[in-house]
């Protein structure tokens, strides 16, 4: 049971996005809070919580389950995954923790019933301060594919780590105004728009550009090494997820 | 919903973050990991579809990587120019420009460019990968060895003469841009690159920047090889390039620079106004025809230079190197006429060939039964004398010496051939024929026009001389046509001779055409040759 009751946390896509962000160290995460129950697992543990749940929220949603039942299911998931020690069998040599985590919840949701889950509400452990935000906005989200709970779970799985991948470059400077360039818009009259802005050569900012891209494309593939098994399989599950976004 | 202008990939409206498009981010992610950015290179990483593998050097212009193509399989050098190119719009436009220009050069001692490109705001160029050493290393501060020097000097020479008849100037010879193979092969290095060492001044020549004139180690390199009129910032010719020919041949020959001095401004001085010191006292077993062509190629005053290339080599062949037999055993006195016989009558062709073989001083060295065929082996094998019959099937004769000549100036051909028609003689000697002789004409005739013309006299028959001449005069130039060509020689623009003469620059202008037409010159400096040869002018 929650020791907290969640708060209604402003609407909105961006901070419910970054709310629900995968942690990429997810795998070292869980590993460290299995059988460390010192300050520093605990802190990864509340970590894992606070980045898992609107995936799985999502997935959970999908699964034809009303809202506030599917937020219920997201904590007790979590909390399963610590009593259980689920996470804890999850052999970081095999596989993807992506699969792991949408082959655990289905596992989970196949185990409980309504009425079990009644029972057990307010039970077990102590809970987790998990601070879920509003989800309804989310939910209504156009185009969602709803027969298809598998696959919007994979494509949010994606959006999250390409925002993971885009948050570890908001400090650089003039990233606001350099981000558009990542994916395009490289055109000599905008080239020569923003460096006006900006107070630089356009030399200089298409060094600027491609140092981004660079430093995107590495944080990227280092978001995504952190959940595969190898380093061997990044391409592998880069290549995965453009063909889950192309549908 | 969006549509990604990058990929086309339609963007769901507010699935992915920041509206950014997922194809697109995703395959960064994925062209970093296979190699497709430039990244502070490093053996393993690509340049586009080449992959870097070692790092061979460095220079002013970037660092060189031995790469492979993996397109085509083979190995390339490429070369990464620093970001201080990507600065200047302008220099990585002209660059570009030049080396476009240089990928059309097709010569065996061109070091040849094989793909120019940007990567991610970083320039970079395709060349060969040869393995050997600079010219700087082989010299190695010692005298080479008078054939090897020689050879090696033609193949320098030939480089020059085919960038130049393509308009190219390479403003940069010097030991550090000659690369010799293995194999003994010159591969001259960074055509037209060296450009990128020049600015334009207010008065539209070019110098050296100031940073190639006060940077230490690299201004003195450079300096070194310069023309005086490169020193000087005044507009450069293809004898800028000879001059510096001449600076390496010069150290070729003694193993010391031409033009010494503790400080920049101490070569400086010797190169504008002092002449280097004798060759013969520096190397007394030079030949003295080698010391001769050395000495007119330091010539501080450019027209007292070589003019083209094409003379040079003629002069550098003349030395006795026949590059189609590698090292010349020993240098000899007598000089084998080397002889492209042109002919497609088989039976008369035979014969040719058995006249040339029955001589002492003469070597057969190709032949042809066409134009093309022609034209082709004068560029592979250069003879000093062409033996060419008009009619041939296809395009004539004429044609033939027309694109022989347009190529190479000074090429000597003698027209053989039965037809006695005013017009076609006369075709053929405006084409730049040196010769005319009837195909039966007497064999000891023929050889002794072959051995005149080697030796650079003209021969044309008097009975024909007579019939062409009167018809000449259709194309002679005007007093006014030759007071111009005469500004030309002098190296006056157009505006000075419009001065000089008192008349305006557009009947300059009209009076260039005309003369460039009557001498079927391609350029000024073509027309001026020509006008020498012909003595229509005189230096």
């Amino acid at each position: 049971m929650l020791t907290a009751p969640p708060r209604a946390l402003p609407a909105g896509v961006e901070y419910a996005r970054a709310m629900s962000r995968f942690p990429t160290t997810s795998w070292s995460m869980v590993v460290a809070a299995r059988g460390h129950p010192a300050v520093g697992g605990r802190d990864a543990l509340t970590s894992l919580c606070q980045a898992y749940w609107y995936p799985i929220y999502e997935y959970i949603r999908h699964r034809g389950y009303p809202a506030q039942d599917a937020q219920d299911l997201t904590q007790e998931f979590f909390a399963r995954l610590i009593e259980k020690n689920f996470a804890g069998q999850a052999d970081r040599t095999r596989g993807r923790f992506r699969s792991f985590l949408l082959g655990a919840i289905k596992h989970f949701l196949a185990a409980e019933s309504r009425h079990a889950r009644a029972q057990k509400r307010g039970g077990g452990t102590g809970g987790f301060p998990l601070e879920l935000g509003t989800t309804a906005n989310h939910y209504s989200l156009p185009d969602r594919d709803t027969s298809r709970p598998d696959k919007n779970f994979e494509r949010q799985w994606a959006s999250t780590v390409l925002d993971c991948a885009l948050a570890n470059l908001r400090t650089i400077k003039h990233f606001e105004q350099l981000k558009p360039f990542l994916t395009g818009g490289d055109s000599e009259s905008s080239y020569a728009l923003l460096s006006a802005e900006l107070g630089m050569s356009e030399a200089a900012l298409k060094v600027a550009i491609h140092r981004l891209r660079r430093r995107f494309a590495q944080s990227l593939r280092e978001e995504i090494a952190r959940t595969v098994a190898s380093p061997a399989q990044v391409e592998e599950e880069i290549r995965y997820l453009l063909a889950v976004i192309r549908g | 919903m969006g549509i990604c202008p990058k990929c086309g990939f339609a963007i769901p409206g507010d699935e992915f973050p920041d509206g950014l498009c997922p194809d697109c981010l995703l395959n960064l992610g994925l062209a970093e990991l296979i190699g497709q950015t430039v990244p502070e290179t490093s053996p393993g990483s690509y340049v586009g579809h080449y992959r870097i593998n070692a790092r061979l050097g460095e220079g002013g212009m970037g660092e060189v990587w031995r790469a492979i193509d993996t397109k085509l399989g083979r190995e390339v050098a490429i070369k990464i120019l620093p970001d201080s190119f990507a600065a200047y719009p302008d220099r990585l436009a002209r660059f570009t420009r030049e080396a476009r220009t240089l990928a059309a050069l097709n010569h065996p001692n061109i070091a040849t460019i094989y793909d120019v490109g940007e990567v991610e705001g970083r320039a970079f160029l395709v060349m060969e990968l040869l393995e050997g050493k600079t010219l700087r290393e082989y010299i190695g501060g010692k005298p080479v060895e008078i054939e090897k020097a020689i050879m090696l000097a033609t193949q320098i020479a030939e480089a020059l003469e085919e960038a130049h008849a393509k308009g190219i100037i390479h403003r940069d010879i010097k030991p550090a841009n000659i690369f010799v193979t293995a194999r003994g092969r010159i591969k001259v290095l960074d055509f037209g690159v060296a450009t990128q060492t020049e600015q334009t001044n207010p008065d539209g020549s070019t110098g050296p920047t100031l940073e190639a004139l006060t940077k230490p180690g690299l201004v003195m390199g450079t300096i070194e090889y310069m023309s005086p009129e490169q020193a000087r910032g005044q507009p450069l010719d293809a004898r800028t390039d000879l001059f510096s020919f001449g600076v390496v041949l010069y150290e070729m020959a003694t193993g010391l620079p031409a033009f010494r001095g503790s400080t920049t401004a101490l070569v400086f001085d010797a190169l504008l106004n002092h002449d280097p010191a004798p060759v013969s006292d520096l190397n007394p077993e030079l030949p003295s025809g080698l010391q001769e062509i050395i000495e007119k190629t330091l010539k501080k005053d450019r027209g007292d230079r070589y003019q083209t290339a094409s003379e040079l080599l003629r002069d550098l062949r003349a030395l006795g190197y026949d590059p189609s037999r590698g090292l010349s055993p020993a240098m000899s006195s007598q000089t084998s006429i080397r002889i492209l016989c042109v002919e497609d009558h088989p039976v008369f062709r035979e014969g040719l060939c058995r006249i040339i073989g029955s001589q002492q001083d003469m070597m057969l060295v190709a032949q042809a039964t066409n134009a093309t065929e022609a034209v082709k082996q004068f560029r592979l094998y250069r003879p000093d004398v062409t033996l060419m019959d008009l009619r041939l099937p296809g395009a004539d004769g004429t044609d033939a010496i027309i694109a022989i000549r347009g190529e190479f100036p000074e090429a000597r051909i003698v027209v053989l051939t039965t037809a006695e028609g005013d017009a076609e003689i006369q075709r053929a000697l405006r084409a730049g024929a040196w010769a005319y002789v009837l195909k039966n004409t007497a064999r000891n005739e023929l050889l002794a026009v072959i051995r005149s013309v080697h030796a650079g006299k003209r021969h044309v028959p008097a009975e024909v001389a007579t019939r062409v001449a009167e018809h000449l005069g259709d194309d002679e130039l005007t007093t006014r046509e030759l007071d111009v060509l005469r500004c030309i020689r002098d190296g006056s623009k157009t505006k000075e001779i419009a001065a000089r003469l008192n008349i305006s620059e557009t009947t300059v202008n009209s009076h260039i055409k005309n003369l460039l037409r009557k001498l079927e010159a391609n350029d000024r400096t073509h027309a001026v040759t020509i006008a020498v040869r012909r003595g229509i002018l005189h230096v």
